[in-house]
Formats: structure tokens, C-alpha cells, sequence
């Protein structure tokens, strides 16, 4: 059996000594330099053709080292067309350094795009086709249902609603990207993507910002093709990626050819705005 | 058992007959008839079994047998008397005069001594079992590493080993480690020959082993025994405690971050014994006392805590029968507010039968249930989802050593474990639309067979073949990709349908020249196949862990390794020194492609790339064993790379494993019988990273831009800690003792991530921000034991 053995541990003396051994091993940040080796800069191409009325642009730029170069330079004189599966071809016309502009090529849902784009004696191309025009059904304001979750500002909560965007999603695979301005006010770096594979064919509701009173919003319902959608859920990926939970990271998943970086898509984009009125607030709350 | 094809068991039954046929053409050239001497070897003081422990003819080591992982040992020898003497490191040699006119069975009992007393007595005697064994392993005894400083004050196993040469940790502070350029997921972590999963809390920061609770553990880097497989680069094999037979105990800690207690005991009138551990982290009890917003605020209810609850029991029916049931129980458990709950954690139980057949074969057979878990929810208003995550296996083991004679033992048995993974099970979907992962089903068969052979005085080999196969059962719908990576087709295979089996033959081998007492010189070639594989891309350990099996899409992974080491004694064993060199050649590895998504995603296997590894090192090794100061240094120099057709555009790059120069010095120094000191000094290449080697803009967001896959590398990261024991009270029935450690001693600022970013005060500028966890961290844990 066991002995009755009095256990008679001072308890006390052990417990405050760990509380006046406080705990020093707090996280601390600081800046380094690091010594980078400087990539020969690569051509960047940025563009999307919509479906609605152009002129649409592309932006060439030079990527550039990443400590020592305060203006990254754009390309310009570079030969850039844009055909069609029509039989379209339009050259664009460089309308200031680096950006180009297009003259008579339309956006339609449906059609596939190819853009050329010769510099230096390089050329690059991709080719994008254009998913059909969702349409926004409505923006409605609703109260804040989730803790700490959700897209949008900051903030109390307590003056805030969430902007949800609702929209019949087609009976076919689909890839959006939702952007919202809000007071003429855009965070690009808040990706908003969705993808149906769950709601497919569905009546969709997707929270999309948070808002107070007075603001107004204008929400886009970006409907994007595969490669235009993997490129920015990759590029999200890198923007948000967090340095001990992230993946080894790598660029941006392309459509473009020869080593450029950026993207090149076709797109339809669905807008509507909503001016969060003080009635609209307190009905929603 | 599962045999897919025929030829299979010819070929098995051929390997068998070849090793028995082997082994007996030994024995029958012309010796006259032998007797045996069995036995067990156990500490008088706890009646615990010693593994390992040395039993050799006096006079004559080369006749010599070491006891098995349950304290058995066999010895044949030609009629006549004996001296036969048992030694075990820490442990008082004995000598005990055998009659050997017919068999004998003998339970040998060996007295522990304490450290400073160690030089003295074993002057003279060898222990040189490094040098003479034909097997590579480290075997690290919990109570000799009791005094090395670790982080919190936690006394850690995996962390101990990752001071050896070629065993390197994930990261700071983390409980994860590679071994000789494998991944943390090829290390087969066996707690009383239960797999366990996921050996780590609290993000790594602590492993799932209480010291308490642990009696042994054994690595194997290389050279593997037949008798373990399933992964790739090594196995630790960690034995619990059994309990003390004799008397009862309690012992225990109470530390900064957690709390220990130990019991164990005798049982059934000291015909077994039980041993039960629990630990308890209590740092969410702190939180509670957080100045918050009243009883209601999310401080108050949030928790954060893990535990750990060990249990062994045994019980010996005859001289022939002995049974043993352990039990491991461990959990994490995160609650934020009530609107996000996450808790994960291993259970095993094991349960073994050891018989002796008869006293030339020894068996044991093992029931073994082994799960790891996570469970996480979410509640938004009055919606919420629970996501259940497992893999579960149940494990029958059957294993024979048949001690021929005193210059063979053959070793043989099988394996049979019956695989379920669920890697997500959703119980709502009224909150996020969520399309659960398909379970899936497997049947892992191993078969094994080995010999271990004293060639002649001077050569001693182990060699064996395992034969392995891994066969996917139905349920299961196994989807079949196009190089785009669309689903080209996929087919459903119905309950019990064997749909998919892969087999293959592991050879093992390992050759000692003993050069003489003190100098040997061993080379081994060991092949390992892997069915389960762990995909993570993360840098730091998770509880997300998605373990999947080999299937059509998933090919087993294969290791092919060959080593070569050269050991040397000097002043009577005193020092041990190794210098070992290994070239190890890895197919059909994991990797991920840019961008994929392993949660929750049902088509994961689509964002798998596969391709191969290759590591190759020297390891140096100098360990003094007795004496005031003990403790080890060890250097590993090393390459380890990666080569995946579609990363880095084909070419070879440095895996996140590789550590050329990595450093461990292991310092322990008596002062006197109550005052130790110790330290530890690590030092290792910093990670091969991938950092941006130019930006550019996007949508008018800086991007960095990628070139070669992890051409950087981290910081060099070293770091001091040093410890304290005093034993401030030794009577004979109580002994309590203080324990200060210090991680980091001088405040190294190492670099556990560096982030590249805009500088937030000056959108047209860049900069690096190094993170570093800890700086110093005092801790203090009282010890006690009556």
C-alpha cells in the first residue's frame, strides 16, 4: 500500500518565484540589410480588356532592384497588338511612357484575346478569352454577424454594417474578383477573389466590405478567366504571405510568355454603388 | 495478411530459409552441444527491464549477447562453469558464476550507481559496445540528459537528440528535426512501438514525451534493423517506463509554464508494476488573471494549455509470460472567446505479450492503437462548423528473435497496420460552404527477416530483408489528373476493394571489423520505403497536419543510404569517439506547386510535384562518458539538395534541410554530489532560403520578384544555454531538488523569419525586418521524489 506520506510541499515559495521570474522572452523585431544579388530586370505587363467600352489599357514596366531603386522605369517604344478570334488586330499607340492604348478592338464576352508584345527584341504573348458578364442583382447593407472575421475596415463594429453583394451565378465554373471603392478611396492590396465551386449555379451572397454612415461604395463584380484568377490568387498568396506560416514563396502564376511577370486577361465587370444613408444604417442594424 | 501475389510469399519463405539454413550451417561444423543461459537483466532498486545491457563471458567479450528491448537475453555456450559478467551503463558491473551442465535461467538484477562513483569501478572493465556491436544507434537514457538546460525548463527528449551529429531541428525552439537531410515527417517516432503522428505542442515549442514518463530512447540514423520500416531517414525508438516493482513513488515538478507528477508502484504482489505520469501547462491560468473587460471578456475565455497523461502497467503471469498495457494521451487545446475553438493531440496504446517459446526464442507480439486528431470550430452568431481531422491506425506486430547460438541471432516477424485517414470531416455547412475530403483506407504489411551474425573474431554482420506493401482499400474515389491538372476521370472502388498496391523489398545490411578492443570500422547500406506522407507548406509546425496515403497518384517514397564510420575508445572507453560518413539518395519526394491549397481541397494530390533528394555528410562525434564532467561535442558537415522537374525550372536547389555546418557541444559538470552544472552550445548554417532579387509593381502594389528557390540563406543561428541542479534536501525517503536553466544565455537575437516589406514610414523605400522568438529565458522548476 501506499505510505502515507505527508506531502508537505511549500506550494507558494515555487509559485511566486516563477511570477517575479518574469517571462523575458518576448518576440522582438528589428531592421537588417541584406545583401540581395539584383535580378536582370524583367519586362512587366499589366493589362485587362473589358466588356465595356474601351479604349483599354496596357502598362509595360521594367522590374528593378528591390532596395536600391526608388522609380521603377516603364517601357516604352514597344510594339504591342491585341487581336481577336474575329480576326480583329488592333496596334496600340503609346499615350504616355509606358502606357499603351487601344484604338477599335471591343471586349465581348465570349471572344479570345492575344496580346503581342515585342521589346528589345523580345517578344511576349498570352491569350485570355472572356467569361460572360455577371451582373450584380443588388448591394444590401446588413448587420455584422461574424467576430473578427470578414472583409473590410477596422474598427468598432459598433457603428459599422457589412455591404452584401448578391448575384445569380451562372451554371457554368466561374472566378471572380471583387474590388470596392469606397469614397473614391480603393485598398488594392485587399484581394477580394471567390471561386463558385460551391455555388455553383446559385443565387450568391458574398459579404464584401464594411461600411459607416455616410460612406459611399461602389462595388465591382469582376468576372475573370482561370489564368487570370490563379494569377492573382498567387499573387495574394506572396502580398499576404506570413513569413512562419507561409509557403516557400515563388512569382505569381502567368499567362504571359518568356519570363514576363504580371498578367495579361480579358474580363466583364459588373458595377453598382450604394450610399449608406442614415435610415439604410439603422435598418440594417 | 495480405498477399497480393504468390510470388511474394515464395520469395519470403526463400529469404527465411537462406538465413535459418545460413545460421545453422554455423552451428553444425562439427561444436559439440551447447547449453543456454537466459534470462532478464533488471535495476534491483525498480525491478525496471534494462535494454541493452551487455552479457559476455569473462575473459572472452567476443562471446557475448546484449539484452533485447524488453531486458531478454540468450546465450548458448558449451557445457562447463562460467564467469559471466552483465554490465550497463550506470549500473554496477556484476559477475555471477553459471553452472552451465544443463540450460539455465537466471533474472540477473544490477545495482545502480551513482555518476561519480562510475570512474572508479568500471576502471578496468570494457564497455566498448559502441565500438564491438554490428548496429549504429545512439541510446541517450533519460537519466543521463536529466541535466542538460533545455527551453522552459522542460527536460525534452526530441530535443536532446537533435544535439547528435546529423540531427538538426526544424527551427528555434521547435520539437521537429531532420535527420541527415530527410524530412521531419520520414522520422518514425515510436513511443512503446505506437507511431505517434504529431510528437509536438504548442507549435513545436514542446514535444509530447514528459521526461517522467520516459525510460529510454534509441536513434537509429542509419544502418536500419530490419525490424523497423516504414520511414525514410531514421526511427527513434522510445521506451515508457515500466513502473517500480518493488515500492511505490511519487515524484514530480512544478515548473514556470507547467506541472509533473509521477506514481508508480508495485501490483499483484509485486508480480507487476504501474507507472502513471500527467503534465499540465498552465500558462492560460495567467491569462485569466489579465486585468479584462469582467468575466465576460475574451481573455477570460480564451484558453491555452496542453496536457499529457502516460500510463504503463504490467504484469508478469510466469518465468515465460509477461504482459505489458501502455497508454498515451495528449492534447492541445486553443479556445478564442467562444468563436473559435481548436484542440489537437496523439492518443496510443500498446499492448504486448512477451513470451519465451522456448529459452532459444524469445516473442512478443503487440496490439497497437495510435490516432492523431484535430478538431476545430468556428461559431459566427448562431451558426458554427466543426472540422474533425484524423489518422488512425491499428497495428498488429509479431516479432521473433531466435538465438541459434552464440554466434547467431535471428530476428523475424511481421507487421500489419490497417490505415484510416480522415482528413476532414465537416459536421456544418451552414456557415462556410465546405465539400469534405474523401476518407481513405489502407493496409500497410510488412514481413522481416534478419540475422546478426559473429562472422569470426574480428567480423561481425547484420543483414537482413524486409519486404513491405501498402495496399489502398476501398471506399474510395481516386481521381485522375491531365498535365493541366484538370480531373480527366475518376473512379469509385466499393468497401473492401483492394484498388491499389504497391510492394517492395527494403535489404539491409551492416558489416563491423572489430580492428580490436577499442577500434572498429562499420558500414551499412539500408533501402526504406514510405507509404504515409505528411504534406505541409509551411516553414513552422502546425495541427493542421494532412498525413495521406501512396495511391495511384502518390508514389511510395524510397531512400536509398550507405554509411561508413570508423570507431575508436580511448582511455578505457572513457571517450567515445565516431567519425561517420553517409550518402543518402532519396526518390519520389513531395513538394508543392506555386500557389497550391492543402486545406480542405479534395483534389490535393493535384497540387503535389514530385522529385528527388539527395544528402551526403561527414558526422564527427566525441563523447566522454565518466567522470566529474561528461557530455559530448559533435559537428556535421553536410549537403543536402532537392531536384524537382517542375521547381526552379528543373534545376537542383538546396532543400530547406540542408545545414552545412552544424554544431552541438553538450556540457555536464558535477561539483559535488548536490550541485551540478551543465551547457549547451549550438551552432548551425543558417536556412537556405528564398529572398526577392528585385521588385516591380502590379495594380500599384510592390511585388518582390523571385529568382532561384532558396539561393539565400538565413542568419548563422547559435546559441548558449547553461543550467543549475541543486539537490537541496536528500534523506532517504525524500529528495527535492531546484532546477535553473537559462535558453539563450547571451541573448543571441536570432532569425527566426525575415520579412521583406515596404517600409510602412516611406512608401518608396524597402526594407528586411529580421523576428526573432527569444531572447533570454530564465526558468526555474523544483523537482521532488519520495
Amino acid at each position: 500500500m501506499l505510505r502515507e506520506t505527508k506531502i508537505r510541499l511549500n506550494l507558494t515559495l515555487p509559485v511566486i518565484l516563477s511570477l517575479i521570474t518574469a517571462f523575458v522572452f518576448l518576440g522582438c523585431q528589428k531592421i537588417i540589410n541584406v545583401d540581395l544579388v539584383e535580378a536582370t530586370p524583367s519586362m512587366v505587363i499589366q493589362g485587362l480588356i473589358n466588356d465595356s467600352i474601351g479604349p483599354y489599357k496596357i502598362k509595360l514596366s521594367k522590374s528593378g532592384s528591390y532596395f536600391n531603386q526608388p522609380v521603377l522605369p516603364p517601357v516604352s517604344n514597344a510594339l504591342v497588338i491585341i487581336s481577336d478570334n474575329v480576326g480583329i488586330v488592333d496596334t496600340l499607340r503609346e499615350k504616355i511612357p509606358g502606357i499603351y492604348i487601344t484604338s477599335r478592338i471591343r471586349g465581348i464576352p465570349g471572344r479570345t484575346y492575344t496580346l503581342v508584345v515585342v521589346s528589345e527584341n523580345k517578344s511576349y504573348t498570352a491569350t485570355s478569352t472572356m467569361h460572360s458578364h455577371v451582373a450584380i442583382d443588388s448591394l444590401k447593407l446588413e448587420k455584422i454577424q461574424s467576430q473578427g472575421f470578414g472583409f473590410g475596415g477596422r474598427g468598432g463594429k459598433e457603428n459599422r454594417v457589412d455591404i452584401h453583394c448578391y448575384f445569380n451565378d451562372p451554371l457554368e465554373k466561374n472566378f471572380y474578383r471583387i474590388k470596392i471603392t469606397t469614397n473614391d478611396t480603393i485598398n488594392l492590396a485587399n484581394f477580394r477573389l471567390y471561386d463558385d465551386q460551391y455555388t455553383n449555379g446559385e443565387y450568391t451572397d458574398l459579404q464584401v466590405g464594411r461600411v459607416k454612415v455616410g460612406d459611399i461604395s461602389r462595388v465591382e463584380l469582376i468576372s475573370l478567366d482561370t489564368s487570370t484568377y490563379d494569377y492573382y490568387r498567387t499573387l495574394r498568396d506572396i502580398i499576404r504571405s506570413n513569413p512562419i506560416f507561409g509557403s516557400t514563396p515563388a512569382n505569381p502564376n502567368t499567362n504571359l510568355s518568356n519570363g514576363a511577370l504580371g498578367y495579361f486577361g480579358a474580363c466583364a465587370i459588373s458595377s453598382k454603388t450604394i450610399t449608406v444613408t442614415e435610415s439604410l444604417f439603422k435598418s440594417a442594424k | 495478411m495480405i498477399i497480393k501475389s504468390p510470388s511474394c510469399i515464395f520469395l519470403f519463405i526463400l529469404i527465411f530459409s537462406l538465413a535459418v539454413y545460413a545460421g545453422s550451417g554455423y552451428a553444425n561444423t562439427g561444436k559439440p552441444r551447447t547449453m543456454i543461459f537466459s534470462g532478464f537483466v533488471r535495476d534491483a532498486t525498480t525491478g525496471e527491464t534494462l535494454t541493452g545491457a551487455v552479457v559476455y563471458q569473462k575473459g572472452k567479450p567476443e562471446v557475448s549477447v546484449s539484452t533485447n528491448s524488453y531486458g531478454y537475453f540468450s546465450l548458448s555456450l558449451p557445457p562447463g562453469q562460467y564467469e559471466v559478467a552483465v554490465q550497463f551503463l550506470g549500473y554496477k558491473n556484476k559477475v555471477i558464476t553459471v553452472d552451465l551442465e544443463r540450460d539455465v535461467n537466471v533474472n540477473v538484477d544490477l545495482d545502480e550507481q551513482s555518476i561519480a562513483l562510475t570512474e572508479v569501478t568500471v576502471n578496468g572493465e570494457k564497455n566498448n559496445r559502441n565500438v564491438v556491436s554490428s548496429e549504429v544507434v545512439t541510446k541517450l537514457n533519460v537519466k543521463e540528459i536529466q541535466n542538460i538546460p533545455v527551453l522552459f525548463g522542460e527536460k525534452d527528449v526530441l530535443k536532446t537528440i537533435q544535439l547528435l551529429p546529423g540531427i538538426s531541428p526544424v527551427g528555434e525552439g521547435n520539437s521537429g528535426f531532420y535527420v541527415r537531410g530527410g524530412g521531419s515527417d520520414q522520422n518514425l517516432i515510436l513511443l512503446d512501438e505506437a507511431p505517434v503522428y504529431n510528437p509536438s505542442h504548442l507549435l513545436g515549442f514542446f514535444s509530447t514525451f514528459t521526461s517522467e514518463a520516459i525510460k529510454d530512447v534509441t536513434v537509429y540514423k542509419g544502418g536500419f534493423p530490419a525490424e523497423f520500416g516504414g520511414r525514410l531517414s531514421s526511427v527513434v525508438d522510445i521506451k515508457m517506463n515500466e513502473g517500480n516493482n518493488k515500492e511505490f513513488h511519487v515524484s514530480g515538478g512544478i515548473g514556470l509554464i507547467s506541472s509533473r507528477l509521477a506514481v508508480e508502484g508495485p501490483l499483484f504482489r509485486k508480480k507487476g508494476s504501474f507507472m502513471i505520469t500527467g503534465r499540465r501547462t498552465y500558462a492560460d491560468l495567467f491569462l485569466k488573471l489579465l486585468p479584462g473587460k469582467g468575466a465576460d471578456s475574451t481573455a477570460s475565455k480564451s484558453t491555452l494549455y496542453f496536457y499529457d497523461l502516460n500510463l504503463k502497467a504490467n504484469y508478469e503471469f510466469s518465468e515465460k509470460d509477461h504482459v505489458y498495457f501502455s497508454c498515451y494521451l495528449g492534447r492541445d487545446n486553443f479556445n478564442l472567446g467562444s468563436s473559435l475553438g481548436l484542440n489537437w493531440g496523439n492518443v496510443t496504446a500498446t499492448a504486448r505479450w512477451n513470451h519465451i517459446i522456448s529459452n532459444k526464442i524469445f516473442s512478443n507480439t503487440s496490439l497497437i492503437f495510435s490516432r492523431y486528431s484535430y478538431n476545430f470550430n468556428v461559431a459566427v452568431g448562431t451558426k458554427s462548423m466543426n472540422v474533425l481531422s484524423e489518422i488512425k491506425d491499428f497495428n498488429l506486430k509479431e516479432d521473433f528473435h531466435y538465438y541459434l547460438n552464440s554466434k547467431n541471432l535471428i530476428k523475424f516477424g511481421f507487421n500489419s497496420i490497417y490505415h484510416t485517414f480522415i482528413p476532414s470531416k465537416v459536421d456544418s455547412t451552414s456557415l462556410f460552404r465546405v465539400r469534405p475530403m474523401d476518407n481513405r483506407y489502407a493496409l500497410e504489411n510488412a514481413l522481416y527477416i534478419s540475422n546478426e551474425q559473429a562472422i569470426s573474431k574480428h567480423l561481425k554482420a547484420s543483414y537482413g530483408l524486409r519486404y513491405s506493401m501498402f495496399s489502398s482499400i476501398g471506399p474510395g474515389t481516386i481521381f485522375t489528373y491531365n498535365p493541366v491538372l484538370d480531373v480527366v476521370d475518376s473512379v469509385s472502388y466499393p468497401k473492401g476493394k483492394i484498388y491499389n498496391t504497391f510492394a517492395g523489398i527494403e535489404p539491409r545490411l551492416l558489416l563491423n571489423y572489430i580492428i580490436n578492443d577499442s577500434s572498429s570500422v562499420k558500414a551499412s547500406y539500408a533501402r526504406t520505403r514510405q507509404y504515409v506522407h505528411l504534406l505541409s507548406n509551411t516553414t513552422s509546425s502546425t495541427p493542421f497536419d494532412l498525413w495521406v496515403p501512396s495511391n495511384i497518384n502518390i508514389r511510395p517514397e524510397i531512400a536509398d543510404q550507405y554509411t561508413l564510420g570508423y570507431f575508436r575508445n580511448f582511455k578505457n572507453n572513457m571517450f567515445e569517439t565516431s567519425v561517420e560518413f553517409y550518402y543518402k539518395t532519396l526518390q519520389n519526394q513531395i513538394d508543392y506547386r506555386n500557389g497550391a491549397n492543402l486545406i480542405l481541397n479534395n483534389k490535393v494530390e493535384a497540387e503535389l510535384v514530385f522529385g528527388k533528394g539527395l544528402s551526403y555528410g561527414a558526422e564527427f562525434y566525441v563523447r566522454k562518458k565518466y567522470g566529474k564532467l561528461t557530455g559530448w561535442v559533435s559537428y556535421t558537415l553536410s549537403k543536402t539538395t532537392r531536384q524537382f522537374d517542375a521547381i526552379n525550372g528543373g534545376k537542383t536547389f538546396l532543400a530547406k534541410q540542408d545545414r552545412p555546418n552544424n554544431i552541438a557541444i553538450v556540457g555536464m559538470y558535477e561539483i559535488n554530489p548536490r550541485l551540478n552544472v551543465s551547457a549547451t552550445w549550438v551552432y548551425y548554417t543558417g536556412n537556405a532560403v528564398t529572398f526577392p532579387s528585385g521588385r516591380y509593381m502590379v495594380d500599384g502594389i510592390v511585388v518582390p520578384l523571385y529568382s532561384a528557390r532558396n539561393s539565400y540563406r538565413m542568419p548563422d543561428y547559435h546559441r548558449l544555454d547553461i543550467g543549475l541542479t541543486w539537490i537541496n534536501k536528500k534523506t532517504a525517503r525524500f529528495e527535492g531538488s531546484w532546477n535553473f536553466s537559462v535558453y539563450n544565455a547571451y541573448a543571441r537575437e536570432n532569425a527566426y523569419a525575415i520579412n521583406f516589406q515596404v517600409d510602412p514610414n516611406n512608401p518608396t523605400k524597402m526594407q528586411a525586418v529580421q523576428l526573432s522568438l527569444f531572447r533570454i529565458v530564465p526558468s526555474i522548476t523544483y523537482n521532488f521524489k519520495f
